[in-house]
């Protein structure tokens, strides 16, 4: 269950967060909706698409 | 010292007055510190620096004497957002939790290209903390009200800023854009504020949100103005991975006051018809587009596909990349952050690695999309904001996850766009409408808005604004 507390306690902790009862309720009513927005962009279309990330292999090197 | 009334009110007029001898730089700035003193209440600056902007605006107008002249900026006092590193104040992002030594002391590239074009840095304005979340009155730093009515929202994050412009405490300044925070200021306080291509202007020297979306843009009156502005900040950096080797045009030559060949674009679904725009909001960026057809420009309506997902995975990738950035002190100083801010940074921990790569899938194929709408159309217009200024006690850190948004879309695209103010609401709130451009394409977005403007003279209005001493 997305909106078991639990999971949005255990995500919190995993991070290393230290919430208070009320924030924690707070985030555990939010989660649901972020859950429905991270999955809608899972589509058909989207299936071939690379990721819209690029990096310089060249970091760092002198010159 | 010059009344209110007599002082110009756009960079244009300023830069005429102080080349023809007829203002000083030093009269000017005095004349805008004595207001900023006057309306401290509003929450504008975490910091006024008197003394170095009075120097340099001393240095100014000796180099006019000597026969220097650098420009629509030499003279002109600007306010720098405070997540924004200046030499000569620390940088705070209104925030308990920054170290006071960051920044080194040094201007970041943006702020020095200002300083060289003559620029007088008035102070350093108020930021929502690390520019997400909302002010927290328990943490020490300035509220930033609306100057239209102090009770409202100032919009975030670059509120100060916009709240300096509207009342004209400077004439213009600078804030940053992650999703929709030079825009939205612009649109709550009814002033115009330039969102532009990612990589346009170097954003090294700035406390980071979402280091694949953040930008630096100018705020002022006019488009006019904040041409001029990115006139002096555009250009590539290497000091910044993400900058744009991209030439950069003469932006106010393009603003021809006509558009005569230009396509507009009406995007209806989702822009118009969301559950949460307001009437009001509507009905005046409908109206500004019609005088955008008596201005010579072609409207047709069209579809972005997407919209809603689009909004959605610039938030997922500003959480994800904030909280990068942000989870070692969310860990250890989570008391520290202002209550809004922690919840709003602390979302980050709740999407998955998936979540993230797939967002940036998505936004190859949304990028993919727009391309595809912008072979009919030279810009599409929307509304800015969905609603007027809400009332700061209104205000709750999740409201904007739930109601419809029409400015992330270009941060996770990276294309430019500009808030115009175009009327107001019947509290007497400002209204916005939004114009989008092609990636580089601020010349073409500016040029709309200054025909736009042309016509119209929502962007001159100035709210009455008494003293508000310092809460």
């Amino acid at each position: 269950m997305v909106d078991d507390p639990s999971t949005v306690k255990a995500l919190l902790t995993i991070a290393g967060l230290t919430v208070s009862d009320d924030e924690l309720a707070r985030f555990v009513r939010l989660h649901p909706v972020l859950r429905a927005q991270a999955d809608g962009l899972a589509f058909a279309d989207v299936a071939d698409e690379e990721p819209a990330v690029r990096f310089d292999p060249q970091i760092g090197v002198a010159g | 010292m010059r009344e209110r009334s007599e002082l110009p009110v756009t960079i244009a007029d300023a830069a005429a007055e102080l080349r023809a001898g007829s203002l000083t730089s030093v009269e000017l700035t005095g004349a805008l510190l004595e207001r900023v003193e006057a309306a401290a209440g509003l929450g504008a600056f975490v910091v006024v620096l008197p003394d170095s902007a009075m120097a340099a605006a001393e240095v100014a107008d000796a180099e006019r004497a000597s026969g220097i002249d650098r420009g629509p900026l030499h003279g002109v006092p600007l306010a720098v957002k405070d997540i924004i590193a200046t030499k000569d104040a620390p940088t705070t992002a209104n925030s308990r939790v920054l170290a006071p030594e960051w920044g080194k002391g040094v201007d970041a590239p943006v702020v020095a290209r200002l300083r060289d074009a003559g620029a007088v840095v008035v102070g350093k304005a108020t930021t929502s903390e690390f520019a997400c979340g909302l002010p927290d009155p328990d943490k020490g730093f300035p509220i930033p009200r609306n100057p239209w009515n102090p009770d409202h929202s100032a919009g975030g994050s670059s509120s100060g800023t916009g709240v300096a412009v509207a009342a004209g405490l400077v004439l213009g300044g600078l804030g940053t854009d992650t999703g929709g925070s030079v825009r939205f200021p612009a649109a709550m306080n009814g002033h115009t504020g330039l969102k532009v291509t990612f990589g346009r202007v170097p954003k090294n020297g700035v406390v980071p949100l979402g280091y694949s979306l953040d930008s630096i843009g100018p705020m002022a009156r006019s488009a006019l103005d904040c041409a001029l502005l990115l006139q002096a900040m555009a250009g590539y950096d290497a000091g910044d991975p993400c900058a744009a080797a991209v030439d950069v045009p003469d932006y106010a030559s393009a603003l021809t006051g006509t558009l005569d060949g230009v396509r507009v674009g009406v995007p209806m679904p989702y822009f118009f018809d969301a559950d949460g725009l307001h009437d009001e909001v509507r009905t005046a960026v409908l109206d500004a587009v019609e005088v955008l057809r008596e201005a010579g420009a072609s409207v047709a309506t069209t579809v972005v596909p997407h919209a809603k997902e689009a909004k959605d995975a610039n938030a997922i990738t500003m959480a994800a990349e904030a909280f990068a950035y942000h989870r070692h002190d969310l860990a250890t100083r989570w008391a520290d952050y202002g209550r809004h801010t922690r919840m709003t940074l602390g979302r980050g921990a709740l999407f998955s690695a998936f979540d993230y790569t797939q967002a940036q899938r998505f936004r190859s194929f949304f990028c993919r999309e727009l391309a595809e709408v912008f072979t009919s159309f030279d810009v599409l217009v929307t509304p800015t904001w969905p609603f007027p200024a809400p009332r700061i006690d209104d205000m709750a850190s999740e409201d904007h996850v739930l109601a419809p948004g029409f400015v992330g879309q270009w941060n996770l695209s990276g294309l430019p766009a500009v808030a115009v103010p175009c009327g107001s609401s019947v509290g007497g709130l400002p209204l916005s409408m939004q114009v989008i451009g092609r990636p580089f394409a601020e010349a073409d977005v500016l040029r709309v808005a200054d025909a736009y403007q042309g016509l119209t003279g929502w962007h001159l209005r100035q709210p009455q604004v008494t003293a508000t001493p310092a809460a």
